[in-house]
């Protein structure tokens, strides 16, 4: 029997590229329909319409650099999907577009595109969109307010629970109304427990490395626990400044990107718990009431250098524990016929 | 005793694979020998109990007949002589780790005199300290019972993703100035034939299996039938794509089945048909070769420094500790070709070096 002989190994998992991706767009769909549920289909027209415009522009880069475009590759829907979640249902169309094109034609493609990205780019689309509208990004509709397609919006709008939170004041949303995303905040990101459920679904799946994602859950909680900004007790200041801001949004997609996550498990710890700092930061002494896409833009720059020392830190253990072993060489011994090491007769 | 050796093999690299060892380990052995494959060493008497055999005449025994550990390739008289008189452990490797295969496995549950003899004698030719069988734990899907000891042997379950049997793959590794020898189950089995039958190796055990194999099972083979007799002999339920004689890991692919001959280290025959498409994708920079690795090297890094040139960077990265184990690839969301770069990297550096 002629066959053409095939490259090692000779099975392979059953994780791909795509499925990958379709974990991130299956569970951000799931926000698109929380998103739909409260503020109409307006919700998901910004989101294909975000989707459109970054894979438009993916393919042209793509094509431009002289490659065949895949089209199995899903990482512009993924960015796509990302943005207007962190933004308020009734942001003006332009706005996502150019988020859209800053994402890819800016912040992903001139690096070398998918997977050779320094920063996220739906984290650099949001926060250039935030930068240039400031207050439309931070004007948001209540929830079951139901927007129209197209024209003037004339649904009552107000001020999200980060706002007030950055203000000093205390969030009017009660615990159960923050946990359903009864409460005004971009679109994607009040929904708490299905953004749980989603977080829960990817750190199953492995997409998303509980290495990382835990140390900055855990850092940020501990962080506004111990110093509230508002004058509750620490406890209500870690729940709603956790669960009521886009935090944890952050936590389950943006800072999650494998491109711009170390590679090192150590790495991640370190990375994750950075983060958390971070972003802490960022809220508390931040010019804006949306702080969390600078703070993960200005990580991912750090990332480099993590990944560097904990590379370093793991060959040096890597050295030191496989120098001890000594193996002896029985190679090039296939022979039968002579017995050199037998005792001579006497 | 071996526990915390055996233990320290793994790094908290690896991956936990599916096995797929039943039903071919529940089922009998089947035997494709031909008339007149079996020989005996001429003039040689058959001793009829260990006592009667000292550790000189074991070494003797198993270069007359020829036995291959089926583990490294190596004579096993050359391991046994290597270590006279050091009191080594003696570890059997009954592990068969990657999926599909179980030619040691099988064998050992099956054969369990032959193999617990076989390990007797070895042990006497050597003086061993201890010795143990290592079986696989990984294998969840295990219908037929694995044995708590054999012929008085304890049989320790080794603990570990794959590819712990790759990383002690040295056959005999000195550490702390003590000897640890490993020694496949079937070649015990041809020792024991040996020195109680005077029987000259002219057999091997392997599996035969794979998508397309109709009666997949565990065989005893003579020795330089070819892949296309095996097959038929199990059956083919479609043409396969791809014909593998190794493991289904880090097996070889062949060209032609004709000319393919079972060997004493053949440990497996697998034919597998797949979906023909080009699945290549870009990295993603997903970091699974990374937790992959049982080296705790970078893969991914290595692979795309490489692409790269960058030679520098490969040689801190600790390219050489690479092991072959194939991790990366198989995990590779993107089905980079990751192991076999390092592979051919390797590879020519061993040129470079040698002109």
């Amino acid at each position: 029997m002629r066959l053409f002989p095939k490259k090692a190994p000779h099975i392979r998992s059953d994780t791909s590229n795509k499925t990958v991706m379709g974990d991130a767009i299956v569970t951000l769909a799931a926000l698109y329909f929380m998103a739909a549920c409260y503020n109409g289909r307006r919700a998901v027209m910004l989101g294909l319409l975000s989707i459109g415009v970054c894979w438009a522009a993916n393919t042209l880069c793509v094509l431009l650099r002289g490659r065949r475009v895949n089209l199995r590759d899903f990482s512009p829907v993924v960015t796509g999907m990302m943005i207007p979640l962190m933004m308020p249902a009734s942001i003006p169309y332009h706005v996502v577009v150019v988020a859209g094109l800053f994402a890819i034609l800016i912040v992903k493609q001139p690096f070398g595109g998918l997977g050779n990205n320094v920063f996220n780019p739906a984290a650099g689309g949001i926060a250039f969109a935030i930068a240039c509208w400031p207050a439309q990004m931070f004007l948001y509709p209540l929830p079951n307010a139901t927007l129209d397609l197209w024209g003037e919006l004339n649904a009552s709008t107000s001020s999200s629970a980060a706002y007030t939170l950055s203000v000093g004041g205390v969030p009017t949303a009660d615990y159960t109304s923050v946990l359903l995303g009864q409460h005004p905040g971009p679109m994607g990101t009040t929904c708490v427990l299905v953004i749980l459920a989603c977080l829960l679904y990817l750190l199953f799946r492995g997409t998303a490395r509980y290495q990382q994602v835990l140390p900055f859950l855990l850092v940020i909680t501990a962080l506004n626990f111990f110093f509230p900004r508002i004058s509750t007790d620490g406890l209500a200041s870690a729940f709603y400044e956790v669960l009521a801001t886009p935090a944890l949004f952050c936590a389950a997609f943006l800072f999650n990107d494998p491109a711009t996550s170390p590679s090192r498990d150590l790495g991640k710890a370190v990375y994750g718990a950075l983060g958390g700092a971070v972003v802490f930061l960022f809220t508390r002494f931040g010019g804006y009431e949306q702080t969390a896409a600078f703070a993960i833009l200005l990580l991912n720059a750090l990332c480099p250098a993590i990944d560097e020392v904990a590379e370093q830190y793991i060959t040096k253990k890597r050295r030191l524990r496989y120098g001890r072993k000594v193996t002896i060489d029985l190679s090039g011994e296939a022979d039968f016929d002579s017995d050199p090491e037998a005792a001579p007769n006497p | 005793m071996s526990e915390k050796r055996t233990r320290s093999w793994q790094t908290g690299g690896g991956i936990l694979l599916e096995q797929h060892k039943d039903p071919i380990l529940s089922q009998e052995l089947e035997q494709f020998i031909p008339e007149g494959r079996v020989r005996v060493i001429p003039e040689l008497r058959p001793w009829e109990d260990i006592s009667e055999i000292g550790p000189e005449e074991i070494v003797q025994v198993a270069r007359l007949a020829r036995i291959v550990d089926e583990r490294d390739g190596v004579p096993l008289f050359r391991k046994l002589r290597r270590c006279m008189g050091r009191r080594p452990s003696v570890l059997v490797d009954a592990l068969d780790e990657e999926p599909y295969i179980s030619s040691q496995l099988g064998p050992m549950i099956h054969l369990q005199k032959e193999c617990a003899g076989g390990l007797l004698l070895a042990c006497k030719a050597v003086e061993a300290a201890d010795s143990a069988i290592l079986v696989y734990r990984g294998i969840t899907d295990l219908e037929v019972k694995i044995p708590r000891a054999v012929g008085g042997v304890p049989v320790q379950r080794v603990w570990g993703k794959y590819p712990s049997e790759l990383l002690s793959a040295q056959s005999l590794v000195e550490e702390n100035g003590h000897i640890t020898l490993y020694i496949g189950a079937c070649a015990l089995i041809h020792l024991y034939r040996a020195v109680y039958g005077a029987r000259i190796q002219t057999t091997a055990f392997l599996t035969v299996a794979g998508n397309c194999v109709s009666r997949p099972c565990n065989m005893e083979v003579a020795l330089d039938t070819t892949a296309t007799q095996i097959l038929d002999f199990c059956g083919l339920e479609e043409q396969p794509t791809r014909v593998v004689v190794g493991g289904s890991i880090t097996g070889e692919s062949v060209a032609d089945t004709d000319v393919v001959p079972v060997k004493a280290v053949t440990r497996a025959i697998l034919a597998f048909r797949e979906d023909e498409r080009d699945k290549k994708y870009q990295c993603i920079g997903c970091d699974r070769c990374v937790a992959a690795c049982p080296m705790s090297l970078n893969p991914m890094l290595l692979y795309k420094s490489i692409a790269m040139n960058l030679h520098d960077r490969v040689e801190k990265l600790d390219y050489q500790m690479c092991v072959g184990c194939m991790c990366c690839s198989y995990v590779c969301p993107a089905k980079l070709d990751i192991a076999g770069r390092i592979a051919w990297y390797r590879k020519k550096q061993k040129e470079v070096r040698r002109a």
